[in-house]
């Protein structure tokens, strides 16, 4: 198993009591609440967090998009990834860029291309829907939110594989001249990863492009069910699919003791379920931004949502793992046997984890999780079986 | 009063729905997309004197969502090749909400096959600095509440409304709305400009407590189509079909009464 380090980047000096009150941390929880001495304090605090985890054996360092949210301070991941590209040894994935939100796409095909010429071809290029509070907050019609995604994702793979300058004439987006440069320093151009909660549409798009299919937070039985849709897709397809298209998102908690982890991770994972993602179905699937099959799909799937979660909860339900490093090893390994992945994407912060706390979780899961899972693959003997 | 029929009319490839009751001057009803819609008490009482036609909205309410439908001016040139399928004239064409918008916008083009123009809360225009509540954010229930005026008959609608049975066409009527609002929102930027082209008599009707399009809204519709008249009914929101159909029936027969006899 190959196991990234992924991180959100929260603003985990928030007061909990203000989400509580604006209802959600997205959209309409008020910026004065952000404190950029604080903020100043944690970027840098989070970009070392990443360079330690790079030094520690993590397979890469992983980055995303999040808009007007204490969820996440990243509204450009690029400028992150162009913190890290110099400084780190291991891959570097920016998971992902939302292509509905952006009026020109050629600038996030420059903007990878950037990346990947840096690290010489060290990076993976995210692509996503973007997350339906940035619907409300950027104004974009999320009944056009697939289609603008499709049209982006064809003209920026076509800018990076085509001989420029060409002319695109589509429906969302109209270049007279598209020829960026750089173009890619990976051929035909970087290996490309979908983060999604579960659409149906995102899942076979990805299964039928033969893409990496990224499960983002959600209770471990619907993550089994999305991985056998996505084989089910592929094979549809016309081809049989391989674990390492299959990425679980995940939080991982170590301690030397089980009880000790759950001590310790109780209010930065509760913090996180339930102040730092928001419960609110229409801000999160806005209309259109699916089909109605696909919003009642994630809509069951974050059925969990609908009241306040304590750590219990949370554990039981297999959204995160938490304990000591036979427990952590044995879910772990439990989860990858079950739903044959071979990615996991995992965050060692969240919510409102303080630096200390993240370092010791980093360096637990170093020494006694990533030497267990290094040549780990799915136990093939279940495949067999089934 | 006669009975509701369903039938299918092509218009240029498209089978739209058509529910029609009544006899006498013909009325072209266009509903509103937010909320309940179908056949109630108002368009039963519209119904008594005139041949009223109520269309499903292509794309709205279990209706297929035709490939060209991008914006509200392709439902008002829609309606437009509707009333030539038809073969009809001397309409009086009623618009509410999203309808009005529509009837608005289509009046603008061509308003030769028109009689009378109402226009019951209308969307399609944009006041700077007047504050309009969200109907894309908040659950079905919250939004009724947005949008209706008074607390209790907003919880019976949605009793009767949002159940497991309506889901499907709940979230296919939001994503329509969604289509046709989101961005820019609830207005078009355009429509303003042309609104002195509307050849036809305007009727505007406006609730008094509408928190999507608040009453100076009404009066902006009034001022920029030239003759309209402005009635405004006290205690009502945004859905006075739902909330004062008794009223609205009275102003609307009243108004189409009088282009009969001006006629």
């Amino acid at each position: 198993m190959k196991i990234f380090h992924f991180h959100l980047m929260p603003y985990a000096n928030v007061n909990l009591d203000a989400i509580r009150k604006a209802g959600a941390a997205w959209v309409t929880l008020s910026n004065a609440e952000y404190d950029p001495v604080k903020g100043a304090e944690l970027y840098n605090q989070f970009l070392d967090q990443m360079e330690f985890a790079d030094s520690l054996g993590f397979e890469g360092q992983i980055v995303n998009e999040h808009h007007q949210t204490a969820y996440g301070l990243m509204p450009v991941p690029a400028v992150m990834a162009g913190a890290l590209a110099r400084r780190i040894k291991g891959k570097l994935a920016v998971l992902g860029r939302a292509l509905p939100l952006v009026n020109n796409p050629l600038t996030i095909a420059e903007e990878f291309a950037m990346l990947d010429n840096i690290t010489r071809g060290r990076f993976i290029a995210g692509f996503v829907r973007g997350i339906g509070a940035e619907y409300h907050s950027f104004g974009v019609n999320p009944a056009e939110s697939l289609p603008r995604f499709l049209e982006a994702h064809d003209l920026i793979i076509r800018a990076w594989t085509e001989p420029g300058p060409f002319v695109h004439e589509g429906k969302y987006f109209n270049f007279k001249y598209v020829n960026p440069w750089p173009t890619p320093y990976q051929k035909p151009h970087p290996p490309i990863f979908c983060p999604s909660s579960g659409s149906l549409d995102t899942i076979r798009w990805v299964a039928q492009k033969r893409y990496t299919y990224c499960q983002t937070l959600a209770p471990f039985d619907m993550v089994a069910k999305t991985f056998d849709i996505f084989r089910e897709e592929a094979l549809k397809a016309g081809y049989e699919s391989s674990p390492d298209q299959l990425a679980w998102s995940n939080a991982i908690f170590v301690r030397e003791t089980d009880e000790q982890a759950l001590r310790d991770v109780r209010p930065h994972l509760e913090a996180y379920m339930n102040e730092f993602l928001t419960r609110d179905p229409a801000m999160m699937m806005p209309p259109g931004y699916s089909s109605p099959a696909s919003i009642k799909r994630v809509r069951a799937m974050r059925g969990y949502r609908n009241a306040r979660q304590t750590a219990e909860d949370i554990l039981d339900k297999g959204i995160v793992i938490v304990g000591s490093p036979n427990t952590v090893r044995e879910k772990l390994a439990a989860a990858q046997d079950r739903a044959k992945f071979n990615l996991s994407l995992t965050k060692t912060q969240f919510g409102t984890m303080p630096h200390e706390l993240v370092r010791e979780n980093q360096i637990a899961i170093a020494e006694e999780i990533l030497p267990y899972f290094r040549d780990r693959a799915p136990a093939a003997a279940k495949i067999a079986a089934e | 009063m006669g009975e509701w029929s369903r039938s299918v009319v092509d218009v240029r490839g498209y089978g739209v729905a058509v529910s029609e009751a009544g006899d006498g001057a013909p009325v072209l009803l266009l509903d509103d997309v937010l909320g309940p819609y179908g056949r109630d008490s108002f368009a039963q009482a519209l119904s008594a004197r005139h041949r009223v036609s109520i269309p499903t909205h292509p794309g709205h309410d279990g209706s297929p969502l035709p490939e060209w439908l991008d914006n509200v001016s392709d439902l008002a040139n829609f309606y437009l090749d509707y009333l030539s399928a038809r073969g009809l004239r001397g309409v009086h064409l009623v618009g509410c909400g999203l309808g009005g918008w529509i009837a608005a916008d289509l009046a603008t083009r061509d308003s030769s096959r028109l009689a009378s123009l109402t226009l019951v809360a209308a969307g399609g225009l944009r006041l700077n600095g007047v504050p309009q509540c969200d109907i894309f954010l908040g659950g079905d229930e919250e939004v009724l509440r947005k949008i209706i005026h008074d607390r209790a008959l907003a919880d019976r609608v949605a009793t009767e409304t949002i159940t497991p049975d309506t889901e499907d066409t709940r979230l296919q009527n939001q994503q329509f709305a969604a289509r046709l609002m989101w961005q820019p929102r609830l207005h078009d930027p355009n429509l303003r400009k042309w609104l002195h082209r509307i050849d036809a008599p305007t009727f505007v009707v406006w609730g008094a407590n509408d928190a999507l399009y608040p009453a100076p809204y009404g009066e902006a519709w009034r001022d920029a189509i030239p003759g309209a008249r402005l009635e405004v009914i006290a205690d009502c929101g945004h859905l006075p079909r739902v909330e004062k159909p008794g009223a609205l029936a009275e102003l609307v027969t009243a108004f189409i009464a009088k282009q009969r006899v001006a006629a």
